[in-house]
């Protein structure tokens, strides 16, 4: 067999190289060369997801009258129950900001929606995350909270300067705290529990020895809101079933997602109002 | 070999080294057989000791449940964030690098042992920065700590901050990495939802650093403890054993610094076994409300089978505050309170007008009285040349013996008791066991009740037995001293027509039967004579002294006593009821003790002691009373 030649293997050698090259790079010219090509592919990628909502916009014009016209109407009994439901939050609001004031509490932080459109999504079983249509120029910030109507998305884990990265519910490096809907004791949830073919989930973990699961019923796991970062009451999913955990004081718990996670194409980014004014006032 | 052959022709003498080598061989292989195959299992388990490690883990201790099958004693997570050394190795040497660095560069003599210790304080202090910036605190790392966890427990996870709030353990979870080395780490704690209730009876639980090793596995191996709990007090400490569980084992093969390489094994702890009591967490919580703020004891039983119902004892002190560790404030207030004693069945009392009963019990028993005996009562007894009084200092006149008991007549006791005699009083106690403990499950029950008579005199003070003394001993004054667990035991035990009955606190499935029918507890009074005396204790119930501790609905038999107590000069009063209901068939039975702390505490049976009785009689009687008494609110 004849031997190679050094300029044969000048691929392999080139790639051996680059990779030791790679290795002993200080982390901040590794981080420098990793932003500067996410900041290159966002254009691309944001023109691609216009694109996407160009088609969209094109396959909704394309639809009947009728079909039309019954999706207006169905929209508009939507909007008037709405804004029911909006005048009474807006009550509930007072009500509460006024037992506040009465008891001294502290208020709760209120926050702005920053809506954005999805960019590109990862939910496969190795990443579990989705890049965003906004970024810092549009006041996204690092930990943001993102929802959408389903309940929590994940949380901002890098900003850009047009697109943010976020991290999925479903993935294992995201923990919060949680509670049992109807359940007052703090829990800790963390994605992760994601098989191929399967719905995204995750895992409760703490839920006390004594809990019992309601027969016949999958109870809502929600948001505490003692954590500091996502606010009280969102939805996480559905708590489907008890399993026993080694610490013998508490039960793990299977959380079944919300199947949308893999198909949002829209999401808000919770910006509290109060980070945000200081941000405003730095600048 | 040629060679060699030459040799031995010439040389003779070299004969002797082939067969040298070949002995030493031998000696050589038989040495490794010796040690590889005979010995073996002795080799390989020194191995297993200088390579693994064994850290105990403390199983959750058994709860506490009342007959309801309310929570007594429960526990509840403690949440601590910690870090485990091996994990920052690198940092630790990356950290002593750069000191040793910056100590050259500024020509800083130091030793290598003390940079390294700097080193990993230093980084433990940065993770311990990390959870200061979640929880605003401003907590700081002893680098003394660090070093002393960091060469004798090194397996231990270290913590940086213990007995984090729900809300700080959120903040936690949600604002650190999952990644991130600092840990929430959890064990188990006492919980008491009820606070103080049945405090001295429950007991409280203290650390224990060494936790029992019995049924983990690895028992040759070096042993780390993660620190548990053991029983100091009341049934937490009597039932220890029983409570505390087995302790889960995780045997970790170690790399040469003893740091954790792989986990070999891991059996998970077992929870301890659960209790169950006769008593009644709603009637102990009446109890404890009724008696208030005074110092004393309330017991409540049931004469059928001898369950505890309730055992308040005031003051207590709120078991939470055990928890994890009691302070030296709490521990300050407890002393300054005087809150340790359970008077129920450590406190020692002269019993007053209850004794009564048990010095007709003799009197009547011996034939020195019929239930028709009569007496005149003066306002006071001559005894010698000195004059007891009755507490009624115009006097009752002429009463028979029901009478006597209704009206609490001293003068009727002194009389019949002087007739019957210290000799036949002693000995009817004795008959009803109150010389001993009653043997309760809880440990320390007093074993120094008295007695007296002529022989405990004149061990004890080297004195004779006066008639004096027989009329006191008669109404339960002088040198008599009785527990209140011991008045509710014979009370239980009359009611149910026994001499004794052995109260106890641990459900049991005897507990659910019957009296014992043994003939040997029968109280053995004629029918008529306790006929006698039950009709006394009923009509102090309806008009008498007792007459405050009356039901609208269930008639019940009482006596009340006020017993006076000389204590640093002054004369305290200690008021007291004893008694059952309903008359007929009786479902409980109670005693209650109120002590005097100062002269100006006018106590008295029938004013202080019987309404406390009526209240927790009632709320007997009435289940559906006060039922919410005992809700428990759960906060985050």
């Amino acid at each position: 067999m004849p031997r190679k030649s050094l300029f044969q293997r000048r691929p392999l050698l080139i790639l051996g190289i680059a990779f030791l090259v790679w290795l002993l790079l200080p982390g901040i010219i590794k981080t420098f060369f990793r932003t500067s090509i996410i900041e290159l592919q966002a254009p691309s990628r944001q023109a691609a997801s216009v694109v996407r909502d160009v088609q969209d916009y094109w396959a909704l014009r394309s639809a009947g009258r009728n079909t039309l016209l019954r999706e207006l109407s169905d929209l508009s009994r939507q909007n008037s129950y709405y804004q029911l439901r909006s005048q009474r939050i807006a009550l509930l609001e007072e009500e509460i900001k006024r037992w506040e004031q009465l008891y001294n509490l502290p208020s709760h932080p209120e926050y702005h929606f920053e809506i954005a459109r999805v960019v590109q999504r990862d939910s496969t079983t190795w990443w579990q995350e989705m890049t965003i249509r906004k970024g810092r120029q549009h006041g996204i910030r690092k930990g943001a909270p993102v929802v959408f109507a389903g309940g929590v998305v994940g949380r901002v884990r890098e900003v850009h300067l047009a697109t943010a990265t976020v991290e999925l519910l479903s993935s294992p490096g995201l923990r919060l705290s949680a509670r049992i809907s109807g359940e007052a004791r703090p829990l800790g949830f963390q994605g992760g529990e994601n098989r191929p073919f399967h719905p995204p989930g995750g895992r409760l973990d703490f839920i006390p020895a004594d809990y019992q699961l309601p027969e016949g019923t999958e109870p809502l796991v929600v948001t505490t809101g003692l954590g500091g970062v996502f606010p009280e009451g969102l939805v996480i999913g559905r708590l489907t079933s008890l399993e026993e955990s080694e610490e013998t004081l508490f039960q793990a718990g299977r959380v079944r997602l919300d199947q949308r996670l893999h198909q949002i194409r829209e999401v808000a980014v919770m910006i509290a109002l109060e980070e945000s004014t200081q941000a405003s006032e730095r600048e | 070999m040629r060679l060699f052959a030459l040799y031995r022709k010439s040389q003779s003498r070299l004969k002797i080294f082939p067969v040298f080598i070949a002995g030493m061989l031998i000696v050589m292989i038989g040495g490794l057989g010796w040690r590889q195959l005979l010995h073996e299992q002795f080799y390989a388990e020194r191995e297993e000791i200088q390579h693994l490690r064994r850290v105990l883990v403390p199983a959750p201790r058994g709860n506490i449940f009342d007959r309801e099958g309310r929570l007594l004693v429960g526990n509840q997570p403690r949440v601590s964030a910690i870090v485990y050394l091996n994990e920052l190795r690198p940092q630790f040497r990356r950290q002593y690098i750069d000191l040793v660095r910056e100590y050259q560069e500024e020509n800083i003599p130091s030793q290598g042992h003390n940079l390294q210790v700097l080193a990993r304080a230093t980084v433990m202090q940065r993770y311990m920065d990390k959870v200061n910036q979640v929880l605003g605190r401003q907590d700081t790392i002893d680098a003394r700590t660090v070093e002393r966890h960091f060469q004798q427990e090194r397996l231990i996870p270290f913590p940086l901050v213990e007995d984090l709030h729900p809300r700080e353990y959120a903040r936690l979870l949600e604002q650190l990495p999952s990644d991130s080395p600092i840990q929430l780490f959890t064990t188990s704690l006492r919980h008491y939802p009820h606070g103080p209730l049945a405090s001295h009876s429950l007991g409280y639980t203290g650390n224990l650093n060494e936790i029992p090793p019995e049924g983990a596995p690895g028992e040759t191996l070096a042993t780390f403890h993660i620190p548990g709990t053991t029983g100091r007090s009341g049934l937490e400490r009597a039932f220890d054993e029983h409570l505390q569980g087995q302790s889960g084992a995780m045997i970790w093969l170690v790399d040469p610094s003893g740091f954790q390489f792989d986990l070999v094994e891991h059996s998970p702890p077992v929870p301890g076994n659960d209790l169950h009591l006769t008593l009644d967490a709603r009637l102990q919580k009446i109890a404890e409300q009724a008696i208030g703020d005074r110092r004393g004891a309330v017991i409540a039983l049931s004469p059928q089978n001898g369950g505890i119902l309730a055992l308040a004892s005031t003051p207590g002190y709120d078991l939470n505050d055990f928890v994890p560790r009691l302070s030296s404030e709490a521990s300050t207030r407890i002393e300054e309170r005087e809150a340790w004693l359970h008077r129920g069945i450590q406190g020692l009392y002269p019993p007053g007008s209850t004794f009564k009963m048990i010095t007709a019990m003799a009197a009547l028993r011996d034939g020195i009285i019929e239930p028709e005996s009569t007496s005149f009562c003066h306002g006071f007894h001559t005894v010698g040349n000195r004059r007891f009084p009755c507490h009624n200092r115009q006097g009752h006149g002429e009463v028979d013996l029901v009478e006597a008991i209704r009206v609490s007549c001293n003068v009727f006791f002194y009389e019949h008791g002087l007739a019957t005699g210290v000799d036949r009083i002693a000995s009817e106690s004795r008959r009803l066991r109150l010389d001993q403990p009653t043997g309760l499950e809880i440990p320390h029950e007093s074993r120094r009740m008295i007695i007296p008579d002529r022989e405990w005199k004149r061990q004890r003070l080297g004195e004779s037995w006066f008639p004096g003394d027989t009329a006191n001993l008669s109404i339960g004054q002088g040198f008599i001293r009785l527990t209140p667990l011991q008045m509710a035991a014979y009370t239980a035990a009359f009611a149910s027509d026994q001499s004794f009955i052995q109260p106890h606190i641990i459900a049991r499935p005897e507990s659910l039967r019957a009296v014992s029918e043994d003939s040997s507890r029968a109280l053995q009074l004629e029918p008529s004579h306790r006929e006698a005396l039950l009709q006394g204790m009923f009509e102090a119930v309806e008009t008498g002294t007792a007459r405050f501790a009356r039901l609208d609905d269930h008639p019940v038999a009482g006596k009340t006593g006020t017993a006076q107590v000389r204590r640093r000069g002054e004369t305290l009063h200690m008021a007291w009821f004893i008694g059952f209901a309903p008359v007929e068939n009786p479902e409980i039975a109670i005693a209650v003790l109120v002590e005097g702390m100062e002269a100006r505490d006018s106590f008295a049976g029938g004013a202080t002691a019987a309404p406390i009785a009526r209240e927790v009689l009632e709320a007997f009687f009435n289940p559906e009373e006060a039922s919410d008494i005992l809700e428990v609110s759960v906060s985050p």
